[in-house]
C-alpha cells in the first residue's frame, strides 16, 4: 500500500467511524430510555427519535470541525499534501453521512418495534421528505443528504477559521449558513419560511432536495479545498 | 538515497514584513548542513517552505530536481521537526504518535524509534500534552530520525532537551547518518555544541543568505591568537579583533583574518599559538556587520551567552 492509499484508507485515525457509530447507538439507547421516562409520567404521542435526531446534524458537523484543525498539521508534517488531506476529508464526510443516516434509519425501525410493543402511536411531528419513519430508503436518503450538507459546511467554515488571515472564517460562516438551507427540504428543522412553498411537493420534494443538497455539499467542499489548498501550517510555538 | 535542495530567487513576505529576500542556495545531498541565524533571521520560514508547510511568495524550491509544494512524490521524502515537535497532537499518547508516523512514513524504522524512546526515557503511554518540554523535544527528534526521510530537518528541535539528552541526540544523528546517508539540515542557536556535526554551514541574516560555505572554510576565516600580552598586541595590531580574554600576562585575541605562511612563522617565532575560532564567535561577528569591532578588553556576546 502506498502512502497515498494508506492516507485515505486510514483517515483520520483507525476506528473513528466505529467510535462515531458506537456513540450513535448509545445515543439511541438514551433517547429510548427518555421515551420510557416520558411514558411513565405522561403520554408518548409522537416519535421521540425524530426529536432526538435534531442533534444528529450538529454531531455530523462537530466531527469535521474537530478533525481539520486536529489532523491537518500532523498529516502535512508526515508528507501528506493538502490535496490528499482534503480528498480524505471528502471521503470521511461522505462515509460519516452514510453511517449516521444508516443509524438514524435503523433507529426509526427499532423505534417502530418498541412503539408497537408499547402501543404508542409512531407518527412524525415535522414535515419531512419521507412520509413515514419506516420508509427506510427515503429516510436514509433524506438524512444522508442532511448530514452530507452539514458536515460539508462544517469543513468549509472550519477551513475558513483555520486559514485565519483575511477574515476568511467570517466570510465562510454566512455562506455556510446559506448552504445549509436546502437540507431543510430533506429533514425539516423549522428552516426559513420561503421553504414552506416547497413542502407540499410530495414525492417530488426528495428529488428537489437531492437537486439542491448535492450542489450545496459540493460547493461547501470546494470552498474547503479553496481555503486549504495553500494554507500555511501553523506553529504552536513561536519561531526561534 | 540522497537528495539535493535547490532554492532560487526565493521571497517570503508576511504582509509588510519580508521574511526571506532573494534567497539562492544549493544544499548538496548526503551532508549534514547547519542553518544558523539570529532570531527572526528567517530560518524557520525557510525550513517551513522546504517542508511544504508554507508556500513562498515567489521563487522556486526543488528537492531532488522536483518542486516541493503539494508534490506528494517529494513531500513524503521530507521531514521537518519543528521546535517541540508541534505537529503531533497533544491528546494522543506517545505510542499513538509513533503508530501514526509508521502508517504514513514509508521508510519508518520502528526498531530505531523503540530504542530512542527507551534511550530518552519517553513514557509510551503518556499523553503528549503531559510530557515535559525535554521529553516532548526528545519525541520530536525520535520521530525525525526514525522517519528516515531522505531530507530530514530539525528546527531547534533539541533546544528544550537537557545536556545529556542533547549529546545523545547528536550521537544518534551522526550514527544514523553514517549508517543511512541522507540530507540533514539542523537549525540551532546552540552553535558550538552542534557545529562539529556540520559539513556545510549557511548563515541567514535578515532574510538573506550571508554565508554558505563548508565549515572548515568558514572557520579558516578567523584565528585565535594566544600568548604573552605584549606579543599578541603587536601581532594583531591593524587586524579586526572580535574579542579577547586576558589571564595574568597572557592574552588571547580572536581575530577575523586568515594569516599567510609568513605571518604564521612570525607567530611561531614570537611564541604565539594560533588556533581556530569557534563558529559561534564568527557567527556573532558576521551577523553584526554594521557595528565596529569591539574595543580590546570587551567580551564577545558568545561568551556572555555562555
Amino acid at each position: 500500500m502506498t502512502p497515498r492509499t494508506r492516507t485515505i484508507a486510514g483517515f483520520p485515525v483507525p476506528g473513528l467511524l466505529a467510535f462515531i457509530g458506537l456513540i450513535g447507538v448509545g445515543y439511541f439507547v438514551v433517547v429510548m430510555l427518555a421515551t420510557v421516562g416520558i411514558a411513565t409520567w405522561g403520554d408518548v404521542s409522537t416519535s421521540t427519535w425524530e426529536q432526538g435526531t435534531e442533534l444528529a446534524r450538529l454531531f455530523a458537523l462537530f466531527w469535521v470541525v474537530w478533525l481539520i484543525p486536529t489532523y491537518l498539521a500532523p498529516y502535512v508534517a508526515h508528507g501528506v499534501t493538502r490535496r490528499e488531506f482534503v480528498a480524505s476529508t471528502v471521503v470521511f464526510v461522505v462515509a460519516e453521512a452514510a453511517l449516521l443516516a444508516a443509524l438514524v434509519t435503523a433507529g426509526y425501525l427499532v423505534e417502530r418495534l418498541v412503539f408497537e410493543a408499547a402501543d404508542w402511536p409512531h407518527v412524525l411531528t415535522d414535515d419531512h421528505a419521507f412520509g413515514s419513519p419506516t420508509h427506510a430508503a427515503t429516510v436514509f436518503v433524506s438524512y444522508g443528504l442532511t448530514f452530507l450538507v452539514w458536515a460539508s459546511v462544517g469543513a468549509m467554515v472550519t477551513a475558513g477559521f483555520y486559514r485565519h488571515e483575511g477574515g476568511w472564517g467570517l466570510v465562510a460562516l454566512p455562506v455556510g449558513i446559506l448552504l445549509l438551507v436546502p437540507s431543510d427540504l430533506a429533514v425539516d428543522s423549522g428552516g426559513p419560511p420561503f421553504l414552506e412553498a416547497f413542502l407540499d411537493l410530495g414525492g417530488g420534494r426528495l428529488g428537489l432536495a437531492l437537486l439542491l443538497c448535492l450542489p450545496s455539499a459540493a460547493l461547501a467542499l470546494a470552498g474547503a479545498w479553496a481555503l486549504l489548498r495553500d494554507v500555511p501550517i501553523r506553529s504552536k510555538t513561536p519561531a526561534a | 538515497m540522497t537528495l539535493d535542495i535547490e532554492i532560487d530567487d526565493l521571497h517570503l513576505r508576511y504582509g509588510e514584513l519580508t521574511a526571506l529576500d532573494d534567497v539562492r542556495l544549493r544544499l548538496d545531498g548526503g551532508k549534514i548542513h547547519g542553518l544558523i541565524g539570529r532570531n527572526g533571521a528567517g530560518k524557520s520560514s525557510l525550513l517551513a517552505i522546504l517542508a511544504a508547510f508554507r508556500k513562498p511568495t515567489s521563487g522556486t524550491v526543488r528537492i531532488g530536481g522536483q518542486p516541493v509544494f503539494e508534490n506528494p512524490e517529494i513531500t513524503h521524502q521530507v521531514c521537518l521537526v519543528r521546535s517541540t515537535g508541534d505537529t503531533v497532537e497533544d491528546d494522543d499518547k506517545v505510542e499513538e504518535a509513533l503508530r501514526f508516523a509508521e502508517r504514513l512514513r514509508p521508510a519508518w524504522d520502528a526498531e530505531l524509534a523503540a530504542r530512542l524512546v527507551d534511550r530518552f526515557h519517553i513514557p509510551l503511554r503518556h499523553a503528549i500534552g503531559k510530557l515535559s518540554l525535554g521529553q516532548r523535544c526528545a519525541l520530536g527528534v525520535t520521530i525525525g530520525l526514525a522517519t528516515r526521510a531522505p531530507v530530514t530537518m530539525f528546527d531547534e528541535s533539541h533546544l528544550g532537551m537537557d545536556a545529556p539528552s542533547r549529546y545523545a541526540f547528536y550521537d544518534e544523528l551522526l550514527a544514523d547518518f553514517m549508517a543511512h546517508p541522507r540530507t540533514f539540515v539542523v537549525s540551532t542557536h546552540l552553535i558550538d555544541e552542534v557545529s562539529p556535526l556540520f559539513e556545510e554551514v549557511t548563515i541567514l541574516d535578515r532574510g538573506r543568505i550571508l554565508v554558505h560555505e563548508p565549515l572548515d572554510t568558514l572557520l579558516a576565516r578567523g584565528t585565535a591568537v594566544t600568548g604573552p600580552a605584549a606579543a599578541v598586541d603587536r601581532f594583531v595590531d591593524g587586524f579586526d579583533v572580535l574579542a579577547e580574554k586576558r589571564l595574568g600576562g597572557t592574552r588571547s585575541a580572536m581575530v577575523y583574518a586568515a594569516f599567510d605562511e609568513g605571518r604564521r612563522r612570525w607567530a611561531a617565532e614570537a611564541g604565539l599559538e594560533l588556533g581556530p575560532l569557534s563558529l559561534q564567535d564568527l557567527f556573532v561577528h558576521l551577523t553584526q556587520p554594521t557595528e565596529p569591532a569591539e574595543p580590546a578588553g570587551s567580551t564577545s556576546a558568545a561568551e556572555e551567552d555562555a
